[in-house]
This record gives structure tokens, sequence and C-alpha cells, in this order.
């Protein structure tokens, strides 16, 4: 049998036989999660698909309804189906990405599966590399392909997905607001990663728990806000500024949420690598 | 050689070191009996020298290596069998193709073999064993990847009785001069006749660190209707008789090591 080489830090045959074990003893979750991505998608899309249907049927067989007229109200929902695929995609996109993030070190939730773990001889490099490359790239792949299959159902049941792909051309196309684009991707990343340290943090229930502190830092801020707002300070000059410096905002959020992001990996990253195998918040 | 000095180690959230100015060194070519109560911490031991747990004060030190670096080519030098295990459900020969790799010792042959001695076959699937046979198959990984470094917690706990003296029988024939094995056991008698060194430790550390030669040397291990007049320092009531402990005299043949007895005499006189 074929052994590996154990002396360097990071080995690409090392890293493709951790896979392989991984792919190995983890193959009926992965088919679970690739089930559950796709299924989610087809589920909204047959959804959508039933009531657009209903409906186009409802007005073919209305008397009043005929020609142009009718072609046009084919069109609407038509219309209507595809746009509501679309959102609900992206909604269904961005939280997705907030389970995957959730489930990043899912590996570490309990004492036997953290020796499991940690006593594979490859690097922690490797082992946190793997994860990455499974949940985060794996996954999103799984959900993209999720998301054209729901469109693929959209259009054999109502012809719907022309609208839904030209509104995914128009998301990355130059005329559309490049910042807004920026700002959904980084956000849903934001997600990701936000949901990922999570899984660092506290492997166990790791979404529910994310999803608590996430909700009382966003009351906080909310709370600061209406204090800040409620203070003494004149808000016309802040917005003239605002104003004045559009692009410097933009460019500025934009920043802080790639920031954050990274931020966010580098915090899991230390966890991970300083993670012993009786887990505490914070060990000694 | 395993080296470990002045170590300690505070669990999160405890008020008491689980181990405190633990020193110990170990050579190769052992079979090292672990033996201590519940709470002793073996276990912490067992994980300090797997670099699961990073000991608070102190270095450890594996074969050159610091285990906390979890350095892939000390990884691949050392196994631990948990006392609890965690095997996917896929079949042995599954399991065995994607980890194996990973050791670059491992043998087939051994494997096969240790199987045999479970009475376990090759084409079983993981997931549709009972526990014992799941850790029996775990075992006889743990044995086939020939690492220098061998650490086994509460091995034969969800063994049968013929699985228990199987696994003594699979451990030896898997022994060499290069390689260290530590079991970590409260169940002193499944390591009967296993054992060529023993560390008795209990919350205050090292109570005993001998070899079984020179435990033989200086101990009689005895049952008999009636204690001796003389001589006796542990004794125990057991059906028929009693179990003893006496100071051996060079004019007295050597005899086997009662494990049980000398751990309750070394638990009773720390206990004082």
């Amino acid at each position: 049998m074929d052994t590996i080489d154990t002396y360097k830090a990071f080995s690409s045959e090392r890293f493709n036989s951790l896979l392989k074990a991984d792919f190995t003893a983890n193959k009926s979750n992965y088919i679970k999660l690739a089930i559950g991505s796709i299924g989610v998608f087809t589920a909204i899309a047959l959804l959508i698909s039933i009531f657009t249907v209903i409906d186009i049927n409802s007005l073919k067989h209305a008397s009043d309804l005929t020609g142009r007229v009718l072609d046009g109200a084919i069109q609407s929902r038509q219309n209507t189906g595809g746009m509501t695929y679309f959102t609900l995609s992206l909604w269904v996109l961005s939280i997705g990405l907030t389970v995957l993030g959730s489930l990043t070190f899912s590996n570490l939730s309990s004492k036997r599966s953290r020796i499991s773990a940690f006593m594979v001889p490859a690097s922690r490099v490797e082992k946190f590399t793997m994860r990455l490359l499974t949940y985060l790239v794996g996954g999103t792949l799984l959900l993209v392909i999720g998301f054209f299959i729901g469109m693929l159902i959209c259009q054999i049941a109502f012809g719907g997905a022309g609208v839904a792909m030209d509104e995914l051309s128009n998301f990355f196309s130059q005329d559309y607001s490049f910042s807004i684009t920026m700002a959904f991707i980084l956000m849903a990343l934001l997600g990701n990663s936000l949901y990922a340290l999570g899984s660092s943090l506290w492997p166990k229930l790791s979404w529910i728990k994310t999803w608590v502190v996430i909700m009382v830092v966003q009351w906080l801020g909310a709370l600061l806000l209406m204090m800040v707002s409620a203070a003494d300070i004149s808000w016309y000059a802040f917005f003239h500024f605002f104003e004045l410096n559009i692009d410097l905002f933009e460019w500025g959020g934009l920043t802080l949420l790639a920031l954050l992001n990274i931020v966010c990996w580098v915090i899991a990253w230390w966890r991970y690598k300083n993670t012993q195998i009786i887990q505490r918040f914070m060990t000694k | 050689m395993i080296t470990l000095k002045n170590v300690y180690y505070r669990y999160a959230g405890s008020k008491r070191d689980s181990i405190a100015d633990f020193s110990m060194e170990l050579s190769s070519g052992k079979i090292v009996g672990l033996l201590g109560a519940n709470g002793a911490g073996k276990s912490t031991l067992l994980y300090l020298i797997s670099g699961l747990l990073k000991a608070t004060e102190g270095s450890v030190d594996v074969n050159g290596f610091d285990p906390w670096d979890r350095n892939p080519d000390f990884l691949s030098r050392i196994f631990l069998v948990p006392e609890e295990i965690d095997v996917p459900s896929i079949s042995l020969a599954s399991y065995v193709k994607a980890y194996a790799p990973f050791y670059p010792n491992f043998s087939e042959e051994s494997m096969k073999e240790a199987l045999f001695h479970f009475n376990l076959s090759p084409d079983i699937h993981l997931g549709a064993l009972s526990m014992g046979q799941r850790k029996k198959a775990f075992l006889a990984f743990a044995l086939a990847c020939h690492t220098p470094v061998l650490l086994m917690d509460e091995p034969t706990n969800g063994l049968d009785i013929p699985g228990k003296s199987e696994f003594r029988k699979a451990v030896v024939k898997t022994m060499n001069d290069e390689r260290t094995i530590i079991i970590s056991t409260h169940q002193v008698r499944d390591l009967d006749q296993l054992l060529d060194h023993v560390t008795i430790m209990d919350n205050n550390g090292i109570q005993l660190d001998e070899s079984i030669a020179a435990l033989q040397e200086k101990f009689i291990f005895g049952l008999a209707p009636v204690l001796p007049e003389v001589g006796v320092i542990w004794s125990e009531p057991i059906m028929g008789g009693y179990a003893y402990m006496k100071m051996r005299t060079p004019d007295l043949p050597e005899t086997e090591v009662n494990l049980e007895a000398l751990f309750n005499y070394i638990y009773s006189r720390s206990s004082k």
C-alpha cells in the first residue's frame, strides 16, 4: 500500500488523501447535504411552477381575454413566476451559506469526533483547508447547481427561466450598480464566515447559537443607533457630507465587509488551531 | 522515548490541577500499564502525550516531537485508541483504504492477523457491528499501523471475555523493541501477564513506576487459606482465604505480579 510523505507541512498528496478519507467516512452526510441543497431549490421551483401554471390555465379559460391581451397576461404571469423564483433563490442562497458555515467545524462537535479529527496524520492547515473547501466551495457549488435545476423546472413548467436568467445576468452586468452586487456577495459571504466562526467556537447546535448571538448584537446595535439618533447632533451636516462623499462611503462599506469576512476566518482559524480535546469556550 | 517534565494540566473552570508537577520517562520497547482510579488523570496524560491537550506548564516530548504541534510526521507515528471510539458507518475495507495510507508502517498482514485473533472477517461493515466488535476492528487497525507509540485508553472496556484474552495476544504479537505501548486502565486484571512496566498514578502524581521484573524481585504475591504470620504488607480476604503481598527475600522464588493486589497496596499506602 502506498503511503504518504509526512515531512511537509502542506503536501498535496496528503491533502488529496485527506479529502478522499473524509469523503469516504462522511459520504452519506454529503449525499444528504446535496439532496437538501438541491431539494430546497427544486421544492421552491415546483411550488412556484404549480401556482403559476394554475394561474396561466385559469387565464386561458377565462372567456374575456383573447389574442394579444391574453398573451400579455400570460407573459406577465411568467415574469412574476420567474422573478419570484429568482428572489426566493437569493434568499435561500443566503440562508444556505449560513447553514454551510455552521457545518464547517461540525466534526469537532463531540469529544470522540474531535479525537478522530485531530489524530489523522495531516497538518492543521490541511485539515482546516479541507473543511473550507468542502463546506464553502463544495457546498456553494451544490447551492448553485440547485439554483439552475430549479430554473430548469421553472422553464419546463411555465417558461419562466428567461426572467430569472435576465435578473441573474443583470446582477453581474456592468449596467447594474456594482457596489450593490458586491455588497450582496460580501454580505452573503459574511453570513457564511460568521456562522463558520460560530461553528469553530461552539460546534454543537452551532447555527442556533450563532443566530442568537447575531440577534443580540443586532439589537444592541439598533439600541445604540437609537441613542445616537436621539442625541443633539446636526444630522443635516452629516447627510450633506455623506452625499458629497458617496463613493467614499460605498468603497468604505465594501472594504469593511471584506475585512469583516477576513477577520471571521482568521479568528476561526486561530480557534481551530488551538482547540483542545476538552472543548471549553476559553481553555487555559 | 517519551519524556514529561514537571507537567501541569488544569481543565478550564476546574479548581484543581488534573495533573500536577508530573514527570515521567519511558524508553521504547515496553508495554506500560498506566493504572489509576477514576479521575486520577490517566486519560489526561494520554491526551497530553498525543497532543490533544496542551500542558498548562512543563514540557512533553515524544520521540523528539512536541505533541501539541500536531505535526503530521508525529501523528503518523502515534496512534490513540480512545475509550469511546468514533468510526464511520462504512465497510472495514473502505476504512482501511482511506486511513491506512497515512501510516507508513501499516501492514495488511498484521491487520488480517489481528482480525483473525478477534474472530472478525475482513469483509465486515463497521455500521453493522456491535460496540464491542467495532472496538475490536478499531484495535486491529491500531495494532496494524505499527506506530512507534501506541496509546490505549481503557481498551478492554466493552470487550467480551474471549476478546480480552485475544486482545492480550494481539498486543504481544505486534510488540517490538522500537515500539512503546501505553495502556491506561482501571481494570487491572485485563492486563495480567501483558505488561513489562507498571505506572500507578493518583491525583498526587506517580505513586509507583517500576518494571515488572523489579516488582517480581521485590515482592511476593500469593493466595493462601491462612495469612502467613510474618512479612505481609497487604492482604485482602477472598473466597477460601486471602490474597496477600509480602516483601521478597533472596531465598524465596519469584512470583507472578498480581496487579490488582499491587494496585490496592499502593492505593492503600498513598491514601494514608
